[in-house]
């Protein structure tokens, strides 16, 4: 009789403890992989611990030891925790970071624009962070949007600017498009036309319009200038998570339905689609009248923007699903997938290699890095691209010379 | 070992969940409903034989309380007898819970899926990529609604009204298989159980996915259902064919003699009744 009482008792605790713990796997956490941008020496980026870090990259190229930050090289730590109240998640891993940031630092001027899964955007001013002043400081322009406590949906997507750099165009998992104020973080007008479907990409901006596409399979047009919604959009077999890039008159996106549209604005029918083996996450990237398009199911495509034809006799495949936007640097795509392989690639004729690890070199069991790398890389000075990769540590890859070194690393010890 | 899990238990699971959720125009809480239903189905056997079980230990239950008795001060010998009873009986004792620790898997693949399928974070919309077979069904209905009802299926009900549905549901299941027993330590704690049980399932309700107490409690009212139809109310009702009086509070079994008990006092309260009629006629 003890053992039919105590065996669903037993069970229930260990249940309990495997939840209490974190040991469950896919506990839901979001941990977030946020991208880098820069400007002269400096990178700016957030770490998968909350903090918004400035990074003297050019000083650490020539001092790899360097201990961080280096205040007097201009580097500075923001911790994103002390001004924004931890989400309310409940039971779950008590090792996952409360701040959590998918989307690129967007650099404009004096202010870094920053949209965070916690339901926040915030307007940084890199020289009042470097006094570690009290956040926000009207005086330098910095805001946070929404104020005090509250919060509006998740931001998974980036931020968009208009061309004049006086507006903010954001997209949240609440299903609403918001348009800020750049110097004020004021709302100019939210759009609240998706019906509640989660919006996880960055709003595009093509002169008076914006581009947004939806968990719901829609690809919307709004008005920039008061956010109503205009008679066109196009409806895909199932949902977005890549955001469109617009050229020469064309939308390009990538869908759940495994396809790449070209769109025409106003056209019902895609100008062209391309079926892929897997989800198209990565945002399009498009130069010369070619598309380069990442697919999960790792492989990269490059199709002629205006007929649909691929460029490359076959396209090139990596060694994990590509969720990371290739970058083009001249005439090499920095190609970054999951498994935590880099590849460098001939954007014109598709070959390309796998660079080595550089603590084993010659081994072809290891990757690249050795954690994924899901978040979008950044070159500076046209010949080197930084990588954030999810073991939230900075790499260096020289295109030239294709050698990957460390940087730094955010994770204590 | 998570490759082994993922291609037997969690991927079918997650696919099945999902391809329902495309038949039913991509509706995820039904699809739960409807998966729950078919796990009762599946697992129909196994609640027979433990309704079974706790039919024969309703009927064994004169025997087990004579038993507890006889052996009230030897514990060891109780256990032996006990045990000695089921095996005579063909009852297994640990036979009730083999239902729900079979479901305990598919709990904990229900729950991962629900987390990947509905996504609430990027990282588990992007896993799910590699664990969706690639049947159209399955992929055209990418990504789920994760609402149903007045319930976000991914994120923890905050209202109480599904806590209390799980735990509710859990108790009235409970106490229709919770034999009542005169050992007092055993009386406790198959009370305890009894609340423990729903309440910790009301307070994960309150921490997991709703959409997994959807599934508790849509599993619940089926056990309910099934075994109405197999043994009646059981013990929510009715006393057990010969018991004691198992309706009674715990306070009314301490203060009130059982059928057994009753029987050895008989003789004493004659006694005391002759003695008083001599004494009233020695009076007289």
């Amino acid at each position: 009789m003890k053992t039919r009482v105590f065996i669903p008792v037993i069970s229930i605790i260990v249940l309990a403890v495997s939840v209490l713990s974190g040991c469950m796997p896919s506990t839901g956490q979001a941990v977030g992989w946020p991208g880098i941008s820069g400007d002269g020496d400096k990178l700016y980026m957030v770490s998968l611990e909350g903090d918004m870090v400035a990074v003297n990259a050019t000083v650490r190229e020539t001092h790899p030891g360097l201990a961080f930050p280096s205040a007097a090289n201009g580097e500075w730590v923001f911790s994103l925790d002390s001004v924004v109240a931890p989400s309310s998640g409940g039971i779950g891993c008590s090792s996952a970071p409360s701040i959590s940031v998918y989307g690129v630092p967007q650099l404009v001027g004096e202010a870094i624009y920053l949209g965070l899964f916690n339901g926040k955007v915030l307007a940084i001013n890199p020289s009042a962070r470097g006094y570690n002043s009290p956040f926000p400081q009207a005086r330098e322009g910095e805001w946070m949007y929404p104020s005090g406590d509250e919060k509006i949906g998740a931001v998974v997507g980036g931020l968009a600017i208009s061309d004049d750099k006086s507006t903010i165009y954001v997209s949240s998992s609440d299903g609403v498009v918001y348009a800020l104020d750049a110097v004020y973080g004021d709302l100019k007008w939210k759009s609240e036309a998706f019906a509640g479907d989660r919006l996880w990409t960055t709003p595009v901006v093509d002169g008076d319009k914006i581009y947004v596409s939806s968990f719901d399979g829609c690809l919307y047009v709004l008005s920039a200038e008061d956010g109503q919604l205009l008679p066109w959009r196009f409806e895909a077999e199932s949902g977005f998570a890549s955001s469109p890039a617009v050229y020469d008159g064309l939308v390009f996106i990538g869908s759940f339905d495994h396809n790449l549209y070209a769109l025409r604005a106003g056209s019902d029918e895609p100008v062209w689609k391309l079926a892929g083996g897997n989800w198209f996450w990565a945002s399009p990237v498009v130069s010369d009248g070619i598309v380069y398009a990442g697919c999960t199911d790792g492989l990269l495509y490059a199709v002629d923007a205006a007929s649909g034809q691929e460029i490359w006799p076959q396209p090139f495949a990596t060694s994990g699903s590509i969720v990371a936007s290739p970058l083009l640097v001249g005439n090499v795509l920095v190609v970054a997938c999951d498994s935590g392989d880099l590849y460098l690639v001939d954007a014109k004729t598709g070959s390309g290699e796998r660079i080595g690890n550089p603590q084993f070199p010659g081994s072809t069991d290891r990757t690249t890095i050795e954690a994924a790398v899901l978040a979008s890389l950044w070159v500076q000075d046209d010949h080197i691209a930084y990588i954030h990769a999810q073991n939230d540590r900075l790499y260096a890859l020289d295109i030239a010379s294709r050698e990957v070194s460390e940087v730094l690393s955010f994770r204590e010890g | 070992m998570a490759e082994a899990w993922n291609l037997i238990i969690a991927d079918p699971i997650l696919n099945g969940l999902t391809a329902l959720a495309g038949l039913l125009s991509g509706n995820f809480g039904l699809a739960i409903i409807i998966f729950t239903v078919i796990v009762r189905v599946i697992l129909l056997p196994v609640t027979l034989r433990q309704l079974k079980s706790t039919k024969s230990m309703q009927t064994l239950q004169p025997k087990i309380q004579a038993l507890q008795k006889k052996y009230s001060r030897n514990k060891q010998k109780l256990q032996q007898e006990m045990m000695a009873l089921y095996k005579e009986a063909g009852v297994s004792s640990v036979g009730c819970v083999w239902p729900m620790l079979i479901q305990f898997p598919i709990w904990i693949a229900l729950y991962q899926s629900i987390i990947k399928a509905l996504a609430t974070t990027p990282e588990n919309l992007l896993s799910l990529s590699q664990h969706l077979y690639s049947w159209s069904l399955v992929q055209q209905v990418i990504p789920l609604n994760n609402h149903f009802l007045w319930l976000n299926l991914a994120a923890p009900d905050s209202t109480l009204i599904l806590a209390i549905l799980v735990g509710g549901t859990m108790w009235v299941q409970q106490k229709m298989t919770t034999a009542p027993t005169t050992d007092p330590k055993q009386r406790s704690t198959n009370q305890m159980m009894l609340l423990m049980m729903p309440f910790m399932f009301a307070l994960f309700t309150l921490t997991f996915p709703s959409g997994l107490a959807l599934y508790w409690a849509i599993s619940n009212v089926i056990g309910i259902g099934i075994q109405y139809l197999v043994t009646g109310w059981g013990y929510l009702r009715k006393a057990p064919p010969a018991a004691s009086d198992p309706s009674r509070s715990g306070k009314q079994l301490q203060d009130t003699p059982s059928d057994q008990e009753r029987d050895l006092t008989k003789p004493v309260v004659k006694s005391l009744s002759a003695g008083k009629q001599a004494e009233r006629k020695k009076l007289k």
